[in-house]
């Protein structure tokens, strides 16, 4: 009875559990590895069981809502909560996908064990995954990513709530602040009028808009941060800054002084409004690490296109993009950018936006070029006029005979490039030509630092510290694709 | 040569028409015009129009293309519309400063990345190298605007050795010219670091690249076969031709710095071009911009130009 069940559980374990195959094959780093990731995953999920948990309430509300009230909809859905919907939505795919790396990376060990690797693209991804440093760009990477996205659940507090008075401007990074947590909110929330929703929906709507609350709620309006305090009769008496304030005990959650005074922590300390600069710097993640991204996804379609079209029917249509692309070329491109962005700001447009366009247009003409190149090599090669012989259309022949093989380098290229692309997106906010106020992006950070660096270097050292640290994996990242696929590179390991 | 020569610059004539029609189509499809952040057309309608007329913006748009471009060749970009002067005024006082503080860092980052790419190529996967090819790639992916701050925080605030901000001090102008001179240089380290050094890295980068690879040549076996010194190896046959392609960077970076300068001049408050472009989007200038755009574009145009001839001058091989 005993080996049954033992032998079923011998059976079992590597099916569900990730890493324990990888193990058994001798695998067993890779198999600590994938074990430690998916236990993290579900450690992740459990630790924010609540949040993920009203995230997805909160998605179902809104569709059953919008489904029965698509008309008054908008009076209640709040679009700041989309962001937790992902990060929930992210959050609970993670040890799925764990799961699923662990089993394809047994099965390949599993077959591969003696197989020769003989294609350029294996190769170079084993050329890749064998380059340390290349790595450890990839994992950071992976880390930056997963901050931006579970941003709403990792930062400690809403990236623009603040509480005026002079206790929390500008504190020092690992400050600690006593706090005195408050019964009701300091000011009442606004409800919004379900007078417009009809009857039948009005619990839904209701629910969605408690669940959003709950959701969105900044904790500094159920805490009153002070400097000292003591108990007078029925008061509470605290000093904040010069001014003396006089909190009547039954405004607090309980007459309990080791109940209601807490303290908070401000791990990178705060800035001119007394926001948390690290929830700031988290939230910003999302938008210097997504826009860099899509513009770089832009210009990377933008420039395989024209280059594409130049290489591929050249002539005429050649010269005139080629030209088009000397021409944008001898641009200085941020003043292109600048001037751009400034031209087309008055429109009732969003400005991330607008950014983003404006950067993906401006940045395509490298790669217009390196692509026209490649393509005019491939032309002339025999298995594409092969093809062009046995009378396949323009299309096909671009699409499945020029593109594939000119793709590689557009790829390294791109990735070199996103770097810089978030060097550029600062540099615009820093400028105040990025996103706009309150909105935080790294590059607006250290513009709200610029003008109080003697008095508070950290609000503009710790984004600088967050893109330095990004660009720097992204290059990384770059270089070990490059040197992967280089076909010097090969060809040496190839004789070797 | 000479032949080569007058080619190219006519040939550049093209690129600077394409560059002020691109410039001119981008600012006039701008939606709204001008006359709406100088005057309140709701107050005075008549003045609006008064304004309008008088820069000509009442005009069909090729009418107004072909006027502006009339004046632009002969050199009259029009009046500024928020600093009341002529565009061709204001950037005679600010181009001098820009071109002082591109030139100069032009000249550290070449010299800084030509010394650095040659050491790390030479001691190729020793420790310096490693050392040297870190320190570029942190400085390589430091946004400059950023470096610069931490700099005045560092030079400026925590040990006040360098100035902040500015092109000079409050009362430089009653100085002596040797001392006018030093107080300009004075605050011109800063700035002129953050712009050379960063890009530097790059610069050492490809002459690390171009160096590793003549290195590699046959003819540099040859030269050390046949006895000569290492010194003459390097300094002669390697060094000489690993410059050619770094001559080509030379015209390409000219429009990084000139971008470059526009956030390094905003951070240090240096009062040249990029102060001048920024000041003059925040107010919709719209003269000012074009004939900002236009001049940075010439001077790419220019750097590409002269690079190409240096290049044609350094390789004998290069017959046009």
């Amino acid at each position: 009875m005993g080996t049954v069940q033992r032998l079923r559980l011998d059976r079992i374990a590597p099916a569900l559990v990730p890493g324990v195959a990888l193990w058994r094959l001798g695998r067993r780093l890779s198999g600590v590895i994938h074990l430690l990731a998916f236990l993290a995953a579900c450690g992740f999920i459990a630790l924010h069981a609540g949040p993920i948990g009203d995230s997805y309430r909160s998605l179902y509300h809104t569709i059953a809502l919008g489904l029965a009230a698509p008309e008054e909809f908008h009076l209640i859905f709040n679009s700041d909560v989309l962001q937790f919907w992902l990060a929930a939505l992210v959050a609970t795919v993670l040890p799925f996908a764990v799961v699923y790396f662990a089993r394809r990376a047994a099965r390949r060990a599993m077959r591969g064990a003696g197989r020769e690797e003989s294609s350029d693209w294996r190769l170079a991804m084993s050329q890749f995954r064998g380059n340390p440093i290349a790595r450890t760009g990839v994992v950071v990477l992976f880390l930056l990513y997963g901050a931006a996205v579970f941003s709403p659940f990792l930062a400690p507090y809403a990236p623009n709530a603040f509480q005026d008075g002079a206790v929390t401007q500008y504190l020092p990074p690992l400050a600690s602040v006593t706090a005195l947590r408050l019964k009701h909110e300091r000011i009442a929330p606004l409800v919004p009028s379900f007078r417009f929703v009809p009857a039948a929906q009005e619990g839904e709507a209701r629910a969605l808009h408690a669940l959003n609350e709950r959701l969105l709620s900044d904790d500094f309006q159920r805490l009153h941060f002070v400097d000292a305090w003591h108990i007078e009769s029925s008061d509470v008496v605290a000093t904040c800054g010069t001014e003396r304030v006089v909190i009547p005990i039954a405004d607090l959650v309980s007459p309990n002084p080791e109940e209601f005074a807490s303290t908070r922590d401000f791990l990178l300390g705060t800035d001119s409004f007394g926001r948390d600069v690290l929830s700031r710097l988290l939230f910003g993640a999302r938008i210097s690490l997504s826009l860099g991204f899509i513009a770089v996804l832009l210009s990377v379609t933008l420039g395989t296109v024209v280059g594409l079209s130049a290489g591929y029917f050249g002539r005429a249509i050649d010269s005139v993009l080629m030209r088009a692309v000397d021409v944008l070329l001898a641009f200085p491109s941020l003043f292109l950018i600048l001037i751009v962005v400034a031209v087309f700001d008055t429109i009732t447009f969003p400005r991330i936006l607008l950014v983003v366009i404006v950067l993906g247009c401006t940045s395509w003409m490298g790669i217009a070029r390196l692509v026209r190149g490649e393509v005019l090599s491939l032309k002339e090669q025999d298995f594409v006029l092969a093809a062009r012989a046995a009378g396949l259309g323009h299309a096909r022949v671009i699409f499945r005979h020029i593109l594939p093989n000119a793709i590689t380098p557009v790829i390294i290229n791109a990735t070199l490039r996103i770097g810089g692309m978030i060097l550029i997106e600062a540099a615009l906010s820093f400028l105040n030509l990025g996103v706009q106020q309150p909105t935080a992006s790294w590059g607006s950070i250290i513009l709200e630092g610029k003008d109080v660096l003697a008095r508070a270097w950290w609000i503009s050292t710790f984004p600088g510290l967050a893109i330095v640290f990004t660009v720097i994996s992204f290059n990384l990242v770059g270089d070990g694709l490059r040197d992967a696929f280089d076909p010097r590179l090969i060809s040496r390991d190839a004789r070797a | 040569m000479l032949r080569y020569v007058i080619r190219r610059v006519l040939a550049s004539i093209p690129l600077l028409l394409g560059l002020a029609t691109c410039t001119f189509v981008i600012v006039h499809l701008a939606p709204g015009d001008p006359t709406q952040l100088y005057v309140d057309a709701d107050a005075d309608p008549r003045a609006a129009a008064r304004l309008r007329a008088a820069l000509g913006l009442d005009e069909p748009l090729p009418v107004q293309y072909v006027t502006w471009l009339k004046n632009a060749v002969t050199g009259d970009f029009g009046d500024s519309l928020s600093k009341h002067a002529p565009v061709t005024e204001i950037m005679a006082e600010a181009i001098p400063r820009t071109l002082l503080l591109a030139s100069l860092s032009l000249a550290v980052n070449f010299a800084v990345g030509i010394l650095i790419g040659v050491l790390s190529a030479l001691n190729r996967g020793k420790r310096l190298d490693h050392v040297l090819n870190s320190a570029g790639l942190f400085l390589y992916s430091m946004p400059e605007f950023w470096l610069g701050l931490m700099l005045i925080l560092l030079f400026s605030l925590a040990i006040p050795v360098f100035p902040a901000s500015g092109f000079q001090s409050p009362l430089a102008d009653y100085y002596a010219t040797w001392d006018y001179l030093l107080d300009i240089l004075h605050h011109l380290v800063l700035p002129v670091f953050v712009l050379g050094v960063a890009s530097a890295a790059a610069t050492a980068r490809y002459m690390r690249g171009s160096m590793l690879d003549v290195l590699g040549q046959d003819y540099i076996r040859t030269a050390r076969a046949k006895g000569l010194p290492e010194s003459a190896v390097i300094g002669k046959h390697a060094m000489r031709n690993a410059l050619l392609p770094i001559i080509t960077l030379f015209g390409l970076s000219i429009p990084f710095l000139l971008g470059g300068a526009v956030v390094v001049e905003t951070v240090f408050a240096w009062p040249g071009m990029g102060k001048v472009v920024v000041d003059a989007i925040f107010t919709r200038d719209y003269p000012l911009i074009i004939g900002c755009t236009l001049l940075s574009g010439a001077m790419v145009v220019l750097g590409n130009l002269v690079a190409d001839i240096l290049y044609a001058l350094a390789d004998p091989r290069i017959r046009y």
